[in-house]
């Protein structure tokens, strides 16, 4: 099956299209499980083969699953260099995946809230993601869809190990749940180490937006749990829930102390943004990120609209370097995609009302 | 620790270099780029210890001997050092003697907790009776038992017995 850009951006995806899921502080939840296909080798050592009957096996299964409704099955060889970055851009695949080949793919719901790559590191991970925080939901969407695959699979598992994966750092339950959190409060008050250092310690991983190794442009942060084995998927998931909720309570309370201790400081840093939103013409990758960041908390405050928000969040996504790229139709130099990108923000914040600086909470 | 340092994974050149404290004891590993893009910052820990396990290094307790690659897939501890990661399930079994190091560096606990898929462990489990029904059928031929036969014919066919096969002997 081909793979339409334009359709894949434009579509109502649960990431860049739902206005009501947007709220303060969380971006969106995702739990992605690991899982392994009995009788292959996993796929760092599998056959071509292998990997090819694991890869038609999987999407035989995937068919007729309720939550993938009748789902774009696409090969990694089949997409050109442009399409595999768009796919890590929208968060649907890894750049690990995006580098495999044989029998690799992914498979991928309407809404583009559920995957499952197949011949990753293991030989399906599959995700469930939506806005907001919805720890609870999301896993009750990806626990239905393993259970679903599971009636037409023979998993790797083990009593005592639970599911086995390539890494023994994913084994037991393969579950990694992962909330992506706007934290420009406690990045501004120089609180976040502190924050990270003290979510380690509990066992937790904080990492930056396009998650291991990316950086923490636009104050967005990735959490998740690093421990797979000798806790069950509610503790998993209680314990994550309950950290996340104190970050974010730490976020608005570094927020309200900013504007009091510092009103004039964060008032001007969103004002600043507004402007380069409204008549910037280079904005490269990471300024971008940081408007948006200050425009999204702006909302937060009530300088700006609410609906703002998920526009916010769409173009979080939609300024990243392979979007912008693909709104040219020929290969861009940086600087022309900066100029791109400006004019894309532009026009999009174009009807923005200017702000209004009384609503911020004092 | 010259200047030459190469990428813990993949052996080319490094130029991320990382040194974490991890229970006061300091842990360097040295990748490139695109190892720490895919590997992340889960895996210095992991390799550390996979690696130091696999070397026999410097655990007290020292496995035996050095293990061999896995008879069903070939991994062996060359290639766990150099990815952090099994080549197959019977991997599990293989690297049973390194694997509770392991664990123990990367999990809270040795023994799973949560979801088992139980429609495959009840697909096993009747595979399994299945297999026990057709051995059982063929001794009772074979012992020319004909009303056991047909009893067990029945319950393969997934029907009841009319009778359960220990009560039409009583």
């Amino acid at each position: 099956m081909a793979l339409d850009l334009d359709q894949l951006i434009k579509a109502g995806s649960e990431l860049t299209h739902q206005p009501s899921s947007s709220v303060p502080v969380v971006l969106m939840t995702r739990i992605r499980l690991a899982r392994n296909i009995a009788g292959y080798p996993f796929p760092g050592f599998a056959s071509e083969e292998d990997r090819e009957n694991v890869f038609r096996q999987v999407v035989e299964a995937a068919r007729g699953q309720d939550l993938l409704g009748d789902p774009l099955v696409l090969r990694i060889a089949d997409l050109s260099e442009r399409e595999k970055r768009i796919l890590v851009e929208r968060h649907l695949i890894s750049r690990e995946l995006a580098e495999a080949e044989a029998g690799a793919g992914v498979i991928l719901n309407a809404d583009q809230s559920c995957s499952i790559m197949v011949n990753e590191e293991d030989h399906l991970r599959m995700q469930a993601m939506l806005a907001g925080f919805q720890l609870e939901k999301v896993w009750k969407r990806i626990d239905e869809l393993d259970s679903g695959l599971e009636g037409r699979l023979e998993y790797a598992f083990s009593p005592d190990l639970g599911y086995l994966t390539a890494c023994p750092s994913n084994v037991g339950t393969g579950l990694r749940a992962s909330v992506m959190m706007h934290l420009p409060g406690l990045v501004i008050a120089k609180s976040m180490e502190k924050v990270i250092r003290a979510v380690n310690q509990i066992g937790l991983v904080v990492r930056g937006w396009f998650g291991e190794g990316s950086d923490a442009s636009g104050s967005i942060f990735q959490i998740s749990n690093q421990q797979t084995l000798g806790e069950s998927e509610a503790a998993i998931l209680k314990r994550l829930g309950n950290v996340l909720k104190t970050v974010r309570k730490q976020e608005e309370n570094a927020r309200l102390r900013l504007l009091e201790s510092d009103r004039n400081r964060i008032l001007d840093r969103i004002g600043r943004a507004y402007g380069s939103l409204r008549h910037s013409h280079l904005l490269s990758s990471n300024e971008g990120m940081s408007v948006l960041s200050l425009i999204r908390m702006g909302v937060d405050f009530g300088i700006f609209p609410k609906e703002v928000r998920s526009r916010v969040d769409r173009l979080f996504i939609e300024t990243q370097p392979a979007h912008v790229q693909h709104l040219a139709s020929s290969e861009l130099e940086s600087a022309a995609r900066d100029s791109l990108r400006a004019n894309l923000l532009r026009e999009e914040f174009a009807s923005l009302p200017e702000p209004d600086w009384e609503k911020a909470p004092s | 620790m010259g200047k030459s340092q190469q990428c813990d994974l993949c052996g080319g050149p490094a130029t991320i270099h990382l040194t974490q404290i991890i229970d006061g004891e300091i842990r360097r590993t040295d990748l490139c780029e695109s190892c720490q893009a895919k590997a992340g910052a889960q895996v210095p820990g992991a390799l550390g210890e996979l690696a130091e396990a696999a070397a026999g290094g410097s655990h007290e307790e020292e496995p035996e001997a050095a293990l061999g690659p896995c008879p069903s897939c070939g991994c062996d501890t060359d290639a766990l050092r150099r990815t952090g990661r099994f080549g197959c399930l019977d991997c599990y079994e293989h690297f049973q003697p390194i694997l509770g190091g392991i664990l123990f560096a990367l999990q809270p606990g040795r023994i799973h907790e949560g979801k088992v898929p139980a429609a495959q462990l009840a697909r096993r489990e009747q595979a399994q009776r299945g297999e026990q029904l057709r051995k059982d059928l063929a001794r009772a031929i074979r012992e020319e038992r004909y009303e056991d036969a047909a009893a067990y014919r029945d319950l393969l066919q997934g029907g009841e017995p009319e009778e359960t096969v220990d009560g039409a002997r009583s």
